[in-house]
Formats: C-alpha cells, structure tokens, sequence
C-alpha cells in the first residue's frame, strides 16, 4: 500500500536566467514501512522534490505542477496552515546540518519541548520526560543533562541524533531524510544509519532517504530510484539495482566506485559534468555524457520501460529493444 | 628525501578578553613525524578534527609549528630547517617546490580575477616567463595539460562547474613545476561522478611530472587507491603507518579496523553496519584525554592506554602502529 | 557573466526610484559647481553697500499689461521714518531687461583664463540688482555664493570620504589580517578615539588649524579633519570582512604561491570588499557634508571671504535675522538636498549590491 503517490509532479523556478526545471515529471510511490532512496548529484532535484512533498516551496518563484497525494489526501495547492499541521505530526524531516535545524539561544530540550508541544497533550513535566526517554532511545548519554545544554556544546552527530529523536517523538507516519549523515564522520554515519534502521523496525516509520552516497543507499534501503538533472532516470530494488543496473547514468555511478584490487589504475569515469539546472540540454538529458547516446537521445526525451521486478527505465536503448522483442513499453 | 617532519606540533591558542590573553590552546597536532619521499604518494586518513588538515597547513608552511622540525631538502641536497622564521629567499625557493590544491573549489580562486591572472599569478611572484608572450603560452599549456580549453583564460571562476575549478586549481599548482603537491581533500567536495576524472588526472600528473603528493583524505578507499605510503590519524596523533598494502591487509590498531568497517560496502547483499559497535564520539582536541587518545572509545582498552601514550612502533619492515595491544 | 552581474547590478539600482531621483539631483548639483562661475550671475566677492540684505529680486515679464520679456527694475535703498527699517523701493521707469550670456564681474574660468560672461544676469548696474537668493549683509549675492558655496561643501564630503576609505580600508585589511597584537592595538585605538563626542572632536581638530593660513590650505585641513574621524567606521567593517575572506582557500592558495602579505592585501582582500567600499562610500558621504558645515558654521572651518553651505547659514545664526531676511536659510535647503540625494543613491547601491543576492554560485 502506498503512503505517498507523486504523479507528474513539476516544480519550475523562474529566476533571471530563465526557467528553472529543478522536478520535470516525476512519479513515484512511498509504500508502507520501506525505505527509499532518492539518490542523485547535485542539482539532480532530490532535494527539491522532498521540499515539495513537505510544502516549503514558496510560489512564486516556485511553479508547482501534478499532484502528491498523502494517504489520498491532495498536497499540492494545500493551505500553509493545512501543511503546518501536517509537518511534524505525519511527515517529518532531517536535514544534512543538524546545527542549523537548532536555535543556538536555547537549550536542546527547550527546543524539543516545543516541537513535541505543538503536536501533543502532554503536560510539562511529560513532555521532559518523554523527549529524554527519546534521547536516550538514539543513544545519547547523559540525557537528563545534555537536555539543558545548547546546541553548540553538543558535536554534529549527536545533533543529528537529537533532530531524530524530536522528529519521532511526534511519531510521524513519513520521515524525509535529506543528505542526513553527509556531514557526519564515517564512523558516526555507521551509528546514525544503525540507528535510522532500527528506528524505522521499531516506529513502522517508511522513509525517503536523500543522498548521493551510493554506499549509504546500498546500507540501508530497500527501493532506489535515480534522478538526473531532474528526472528519475531508473527505479528498482536495492539488489537488483546493484547486480543489474540498466541506465548508461547509473551504470557509470556503479562503476566509479574505488575498488580495492584497481589500486592505482585509471578508475572509469562518466566524462564532463553536471549540467547547471538553467543549462539542461534537449532530449535526454544525459545524452552529452552518455557512452551509448544515438540520434534519438538528442531529441527526444524517452519513455519510462518496464521490467520484471518492477524495475523501470528511461532509456532509448531499451525502447528500441522492447520494440524488436515485442514487449509492450509503459 | 624531500620533506621530513620530527615531533611536529602545532597549538592554536584560544583567545579569550579584551586583551586576548590566551584561555587555553587546541591540541591540533601532537608529535606527528613523517617523512616524504621523491615521486611518492603519502596518504593522510582520518576523520574531522584528526589534524590531518593542520598537517598539510604545517608542511606547506601556512601555518607554523608549535614545536618539533620541519626539514626540507633541496634539489641542491642543502638542509633548510622550516619550523623557525626562514630566510624570505629560502622560503620563497621552498614554496615554489611545493605547492596545494585546496578542498572547496569554490572558495579557492578569487572571485574577482580571470582564469588567465589567477594562472598568472605564481609565474609573476616567481618571475618566471618575464616574456608576456612565452608565459601567455605557458598558462594555455597549462589549461590544455588539466584538460581545460585556453580560451579559459579570459573567464572568471564563477563559470566553470566545481570538477573544472578543481582542474583549474591543480593547473595553479603545476605552474610552478613543484616537486611535492599537498592535496587536501581534492574530491570530497566534487559530484560523485566527476571525482574519478580528477583522481585520475592527478594520478596521470604525477607520473608524468614526478612529483610527491602529500594526499589528505578522510576516504579510505581513496587513500588506498592513490597511496604508496598511508598514515591514519586520530587527534592529532598518527595511530598506524606504513605502506598502503600492508595497512590495509593487516590493519592492526583498533581504530583503523574500526574505520575500514565503518565504510559502507557497496553491496546490499552484505549489509554490515549493524554488526560494528563504536561508541561515542572523538573527544574535544581542547582537553585529550590522558595516556592514548583512542582510549575513551576503544572496543580493546587496558588499564595502560589511560596512563601512558603509546610510541609509533615498527611491527613489520613497512608497518607501525602507536598501540600497546602490541608492545612486546 | 560578469556582464550579467553587471547588467542585474544595474537592474536593480534603476528599480530603486529614489535612488534614481538622487542620482539626477547629484549630477545636477555637480554640474552646477562645476560651472559654478559661469552660471552665477555675479562675482562671489563683489559687495553693494546699496544692496545689504536686498530680499530676493522680483523679476517681471510685462510692463503695463504688455509682454516685453523678463526684466527687473530699478531700486533704491531707503528707511522707513518711523522703524528705520530699510527699505528698497523701486523705480519703475528703469527697466534692466534680463539677458543671457551677459557681461559682468571678471572671473577665471576654471582658474584657466580670465572672461566676463555670465550664462545670465542684467550686466553691472549701479541701481539695480539680479539677487535671485537675496543679498546678505555686505550686499553679496546670496545666489552666487551658494554656487560656489557648492563647491567647497559637496567636495569636502567627496574627498574626505575618499581618504576616509583609502585609509581605513588599509588600516582595516592590515587589522584583520596580520590579527595578533597588531590588531588588538588597532583596534583599542580605534574604541577610543571613537568614544570621543563627534562635534568637539572635530573643533577641537579645527582649531589646531592655524588662523593664517590662506582658505586652500584651511579646506584642505578641514577635509583631513573630517577623514581622520571617518576612517574608523571604514576600518572597523573592513577589518570584520577580511577576518572571514583570509579563511578563504584562495588567500591561503596566495600564500603557498609566496605571494607576499603586502600584495595579498591589496590584490586579493582589498578588491573583494570593493563592492561594500562603494556602499560605505556613499552612505558617508553626507555625514562628512553635515561636518564640514557644522564645523564651518561654528566658525572654524572656511574663512570669509572663501564660503561653504555651512559658513553661508552661520549667517542665519539669530532667529532675528531668520525673522527679518529669511532668504538666509536657502544654503540650509541645499545642504539637506545633497545629504538626502546622498542617501538615496546609497541605499539603492546597497539593495543593488546586496551581497545575499550577488552569490555568484548560481
């Protein structure tokens, strides 16, 4: 059952170099207790697609089109008072920089009280005690005096895990996590991503998990889907995403990767760069990159294919292929 | 030989009243030795806070050291002693030897100067080229050489994407002809796909030009990949050294073997994050704690390593590790 | 897209309407100094003992109900018997018509050569006057003065502000690089001359001012003065500015170059504060305007014969004199008009060059 369905959804800017296609047609579905991952480089609009979700796009400059639909619910033209009790309550967020969620003039569990406030009954006492039953949840020691200090005492992993811990106090139904441990070390990433599992088993909670650390997603998700340059590109299951990638774009991801046994060999590369999000070319828009780009790919975007395994990808290799084979394309 | 660094240390005072009088210091780095040879890659690993950054700021003289020597040798085979206030032409001589890319390619080059003047620059102080058109050629050579077009020269930074700044900075550190390169974290700002072209070209410069690099990276895979020597880092201190292969292989600190699994696999079939268990967090670099700085998070802690500071001990020809789990 | 930046910066300025209206006042009123000789009627100098305190010149268009063009009449200084109030009564039947490029009082046009044309005015009479402004207690035209009152007043502002900024733009590059005790002794000096009030500082200043000297070498003293007080702002945000940039990878890249601390500074550091130079620039322009005639009008500043906005209004120092010649307040409307316009075009620099929007990361 899908908790969150994004059909067409657009999310255009206008700015002075022109019009911005950050989200251009992207569907997707959130099903129940999964994790998935949204991964992609940088102004693949990973990010703006989960602003979108969570209404903090303002319009204008902000274009929104499609629909997000939340247990059915329609999302998009939403009220900011209907979004403001949705935030927090059903959907919550992480962000990459845990400091900046904090206010540095008050203490962590000020903060947190009045986060868990807006959305529950409790007395005051009951909220302390429930926010440091939480904290020590994800593993924070000494919670009943780290709730009296501010956030500049504490380092960014133990911030990170405090933003977790508020964030499910209100025991939220969706959890959008953007780029929640890139500013973390390796070994406390381990932790946090430990930790957001075991969390997730406990609370039923399905996330979406935003990153561009492919070792992240094969860690802890359970669907993947690839955006570039504001398009979901491919959509499979974590394993068979990693044993059969299909799109030249994901392909390249997988194989840059720093093998042990290519120790000082030219490591394969995806050739040029990002297009800039005002610069996105005709067609397909990895087709300058692309080692296998035809005419087709210059100009004509291509339609999402359906796989077994509910693996799909938009790509002409394989809609010239289904076309000869007789397999009806979606 | 090129550079060798003894009981390096390096403490930033914490300043504190109108007067500035010093509140305390951060232990950045605490003896650290090494040594940097001729056409040699030297990889740095550690986590934030490590000293690792404070290390190459040090070599690169950026920053001057607390304590300890800091020697370099000439082409000429002279000695020059680093740590103390040098000679301006000594020092000038020293910098034109070695040289820096920088982590954050968008804060490396100055905003308000052309890719050509940016170029121009270390040719200028240096007075190499003094003849504009020889040294106009050069700088296109250079473009050319980091894969970059010479019409590049007329741009500003804010033109080019993050992977071509990056190219544009090793471009900056190659005018020089340098014979060692500290490389602080060269990719770790880069989108994943461009990072294995500029990994790439560094490799490729380096052969081509026979220079040291000086790697310094919190991702181990990447230190392994460009590595010949690797030493890992923990406040301040160096935990495990030797040749890439050996640390690798027979990783021995607790530490660093916590770090190897701490890596994610790449493999959704063999999830293992779940099965490692470290601790808490490194401690402040302001008060370390006392004997070994691993000890307050070490699966392996003995009474020992709360009171005495383990020496970087030889266990191979090519292998040392700072630990009492292996003092005989 | 340095052309675009460009383009957005001017973009921005021009959607800023008083800004716009600042601007067209500031050319204005440069041009008119600039021309400041030529556009006066008289000579700023010249005295009318038959003229002190003359209110502004009626000018008239028609005699006896028919248009002959614009032209003044004939006056003659009298007392009332009962106030002995002067009194200029005027004589009809001598009609100086208004003409333009007129010859008049002798001036060196910009101190190059000697002419006597005027862009207007009715030639040297001996009974009338073109006091477009009035005359004030010598029988000066108060018109002419303000012009080249002008002069002193809007270029004191400019220069002091331009030493100003040289000054603590460099005093404040060097504070926030070198840090250390060099900025801590910078910078306590800075909080203390600081915490002297403004208007004794600056007397205090002008007095040292030898009363001999000729008016060039006291304008020039008068502009130090107003620098030497304006250049700690400068310095202080310049200072704060350059403490973030020298974290800057590419001043550390200058430095593993062995580019020197000197050139570091004024090749790197000082051209990216640049844009908040101007800004600054701009917004305290008007604060050395207002000095300069505050000083002036205390008497400290700019000697008579030589005038500025500020030593014109010390005439209308009396509320009597206010009362009876009012005209002697207009120099204090031009004051107010260029620190306004200064203002104005400061304010829409700084929304133009907001460095939030100027993000070059696109």
């Amino acid at each position: 059952m899908s908790i969150i369905q994004v059909e067409h959804l657009k999310s255009f800017f206008k700015t002075d170099e022109g019009i911005v296609k950050a989200v251009d047609d992207v569907s997707f579905e959130l099903r129940e207790n999964e994790i998935l991952a949204l991964v992609g480089e940088s102004g693949c609009g990973k990010s703006v697609t989960a602003q979108t979700i969570l209404g903090l796009l303002k319009s204008p400059p902000a274009m929104i089109e499609g629909s997000i639909k939340y247990h059915g619910q329609e999302l998009v033209g939403l009220s900011n008072k209907a979004y403001h009790k949705l935030r927090g309550k059903e959907i919550g967020m992480i962000f990459q920089e845990p400091m900046s969620a904090f206010d540095p003039l008050y203490t962590v569990g000020d903060q947190a009280a009045e986060a868990v406030a807006v959305h529950s009954k409790l007395n005051k006492p009951e909220i302390r005690d429930k926010i440091i039953a939480m904290f020590n949840k994800v593993g924070i020691p000494e919670a009943e005096n780290r709730y009296d200090e501010y956030p500049h005492q504490m380092s960014g992993g133990m911030l990170q895990r405090m933003l977790i811990a508020l964030t499910l106090a209100c025991d939220p139904k969706v959890l959008i996590a953007d780029e929640p441990t890139t500013a973390l070390d390796v070994t406390i990433q381990a932790q946090v991503l430990n930790l957001m599992r075991d969390l997730q088993n406990e609370f039923n909670t399905s996330i979406i998990f935003i990153t561009h650390d492919l070792g992240v997603v094969a860690e802890l998700s359970d669907r993947i889907h690839v955006m570039y340059a504001g398009k979901i590109v491919e959509k499979a299951d974590v394993v068979e995403l990693f044993d059969h990638p299909k799109h030249p774009y994901t392909k390249g991801l997988l194989a840059s990767r720093l093998k042990r046994e290519m120790k000082g060999q030219i490591l394969p590369f995806i050739k040029g760069t990002v297009p800039r999000a005002f610069e996105f070319p005709e067609g397909c828009r990895f087709h300058p990159r692309c080692p296998h780009a035809m005419e087709i790919c210059k100009q004509k975007d291509p339609d999402p294919v359906a796989f077994e395994n509910g693996h799909v990808c938009s790509c002409w290799l394989y809609l010239k292929q289904n076309k000869t084979d007789g397999v009806e394309s979606q | 030989m090129i550079v060798k660094g003894t009981n390096l240390k390096k403490y930033f005072p914490i300043r504190k009243g109108i007067f500035l009088q010093t509140a305390g210091h951060v232990k950045a780095l605490e003896c650290v030795d090494f040594e940097l040879n001729e056409n040699e890659t030297l990889g740095i690993v550690g986590e934030s806070g490590c000293g690792k950054t404070t290390l190459g700021r040090v070599i690169t003289r950026i920053y001057t050291p607390t304590g300890g020597t800091l020697e370099y040798i000439t082409p000429e085979k002279k000695l020059l002693h680093l740590e103390k206030a040098v000679d301006k032409h000594q020092l000038k001589r020293f910098r034109r030897d070695f040289q820096m890319v920088f982590q954050d390619p968008f804060s490396s080059l100055d905003p308000r100067m052309t890719i050509g003047d940016i170029l121009r620059e270390p040719l200028d102080v240096h007075k190499i080229y003094p003849n504009q058109r020889e040294r106009d050629e050069y700088i296109e050579y250079l473009l050319e050489r980091v894969g970059l077009y010479p019409e590049y020269t007329a741009r500003y930074p804010h033109e080019f994407s993050g992977g071509q700044r990056q190219r544009i900075s090793i471009a900056r550190a190659l005018a020089l002809k340098p014979r060692a390169i500290v490389c602080d974290e060269p990719t770790s700002a880069l989108d994943v796909s461009v990072q294995s072209q500029i990994v790439n070209l560094l490799q490729e410069l380096k052969e081509q030009e026979q220079m040291a690099y000086f790697f310094i990276s919190h991702d181990l895979d990447l230190i392994h990949h460009v590595s010949d020597r690797i030493m890992v880092m923990y406040l301040g201190s160096v935990m495990e050294a030797g040749r890439a292969d050996e640390v690798f292989h027979h990783t021995s600190h607790p530490y660093t073997r916590v770090l190897m699994k701490s890596i994610p696999h790449w493999d959704p079939k063999q999830r293992k994050l779940d099965k490692i268990h470290l601790e808490g967090e490194p401690p402040s670099p302001i008060n370390p704690p006392k004997g070994c700085p691993f000890n307050t998070r070490c699966p392996e802690v003995m009474e020992r390593c709360k009171k005495e500071m383990p020496q970087l001990q030889p266990i191979t020809d090519n292998h040392s590790v700072a630990c009492w789990l292996f003092d005989d | 897209m340095k052309g675009n930046t460009e383009l957005r910066v001017r973009k921005a300025f021009f959607k800023h309407k008083l800004g716009i209206i600042g601007m067209i006042i500031l050319i204005l009123l440069y041009l008119m100094i600039l021309f400041a000789d030529f556009l006066a009627p008289y000579n700023y100098q010249s005295t009318k003992r038959d003229f002190t305190f003359s209110e502004p010149t009626k000018i008239h268009w028609r005699k006896d109900g028919e248009f002959i063009g614009p032209h003044v009449y004939g006056m003659t200084k009298s007392r009332d018997p009962v106030t002995f109030a002067v009194k200029y009564v005027k004589d009809e039947e001598k009609i100086y018509p208004i003409r333009i490029f007129v010859r008049g009082d002798t001036y060196k046009f910009w101190g190059l050569w000697e002419t006597d044309i005027h862009l207007f005015g009715i030639g040297l009479q001996d009974d009338a006057v073109l006091y477009l402004f009035g005359g004030d207690r010598f029988g000066r035209d108060l018109f002419s003065r303000v012009l080249i009152g002008g002069r002193v007043s809007l270029t004191a502002g400019l220069i002091g502000t331009l030493i100003a900024v040289v000054i603590g733009a460099v005093v404040g590059a060097f504070s926030g690089y070198y840090g250390g005790w060099i900025d801590v002794v910078i910078q306590r000096l800075i909080e203390i001359l600081r915490s002297f009030p403004r208007i004794p500082l600056w007397l205090a200043l002008a007095m040292l001012l030898p009363p001999t000297w000729p008016s060039t070498t006291v304008y020039l003293g008068i502009v130090i003065v107003l620098s030497f007080i304006g250049w700690m702002g400068v310095a202080r945000v310049i200072r704060g500015m350059v403490l973030s940039l020298r974290e800057k990878e590419y001043i550390l890249a200058a430095q593993v170059i062995g580019q020197s601390n000197f050139k570091i500074i004024t090749k790197h550091l000082i051209p990216n504060t640049v844009t908040y130079l101007v800004v600054v620039s701009t917004l305290s322009i008007p604060g050395m305007i207002l000095g300069e005639s505050s000083i002036s009008f205390l008497g400290l500043g700019i000697k008579e014969p030589m005038t500025s906005w500020g030593l014109l209004l010390k005439q209308a120092q009396s509320l009597s004199d206010i009362q009876a010649h009012p005209w002697l307040m207009i120099p204090g409307l031009f004051i107010i008009l260029a620190v306004l316009s200064f203002n104005f075009v400061g304010d829409a620099l700084r929304d133009a060059l907001d460095p939030y929007r100027t993000v070059d990361k696109v």
